[in-house]
């Protein structure tokens, strides 16, 4: 009981700080998309602010490549979050009884829907780059 | 606010960016459905004040949940929703002045 309300002492008080968005050995992929998804958030941040002081302004062909990969992860991954957060696609609850059981948040069908938010991310990605590399040049 | 409502509505506006961006992109990069947005204005000022009240809904608190984890005390969680918020409202009166000017409304 101790060592519990001081784990949770421990991560209440959110002791590593933005160190710990990178703690994701342990876990599963979701938390590399978790850091991604915050870093991601703040560089979007950046450009809108830069973006609404001079409007329409833009980093520039390879860099508006770049900024495609960077809000078209932001948005697949948001798609995953959402319907996380709505219950989709979460997989049934398992009780565990044998070791050889593993709980449904590591293999279910949450694995299919992260495989899908990442091609979904690279096909917007691609998309978005047609556009900034080969449509806006020509239009000048 | 609860949290919780704070939350459903960043939800929404993630959605709500997903559409009105995808709309204000085509106007400015794509020369054929482009020309077709651009042809109604006031849709078009329409779209982009429903963009601009989502991005900065979902920009703001994106930022202002990193805030309030980074430093976990009630008295900074309730100023900084407070700053963010005053923030927020006055960005989107001067972007929508912004917004009304480019796009030739005023």
């Amino acid at each position: 009981m101790e060592a519990e309300s001081e784990f949770k002492e421990y991560y209440a008080k959110n002791m590593r700080g933005i160190s710990g968005w990178f703690k994701a050995r342990v876990y599963t992929i979701e938390r590399w998309l978790y850091a991604a998804h915050r870093i991601t958030g703040i560089l979007i941040v950046l450009f809108v602010l830069a973006h609404f002081y001079s409007t329409g302004w833009h980093p520039g062909l390879w860099w508006d490549a770049l900024l495609g990969i960077i809000v078209t992860f932001h948005t697949a991954n948001g798609i995953r979050l959402i319907l996380a957060e709505l219950g989709f696609a979460v997989g049934k609850p398992l009780l565990i009884k044998k070791p050889s059981q593993r709980p449904v948040s590591i293999e279910g069908v949450q694995r299919y829907v992260v495989v899908f938010a990442l091609v979904l991310f690279v096909v917007l990605a691609a998309i978005w780059a047609y556009y900034a590399l080969v449509v806006q040049p020509m239009m000048g | 606010m609860r949290e919780s409502t704070i939350m459903f509505l960043h939800y929404v506006t993630a959605i709500l960016i997903v559409i009105t961006g995808l709309i204000h992109l085509l106007a400015n990069n794509d020369p054929v459905i482009g020309a077709t947005i651009k042809a109604n204005p006031v849709l078009y000022l329409g779209n982009m004040a429903i963009f601009l009240a989502a991005l900065l809904y979902h920009a703001f608190n994106g930022v202002r949940v990193i805030l309030i984890e980074m430093v976990p005390d009630r008295c900074w969680t309730k100023w900084i929703s407070w700053a963010i918020l005053i923030v927020g409202i006055v960005t989107y009166a001067v972007g929508l002045q912004v917004l009304m000017v480019a796009l030739g409304f005023a």
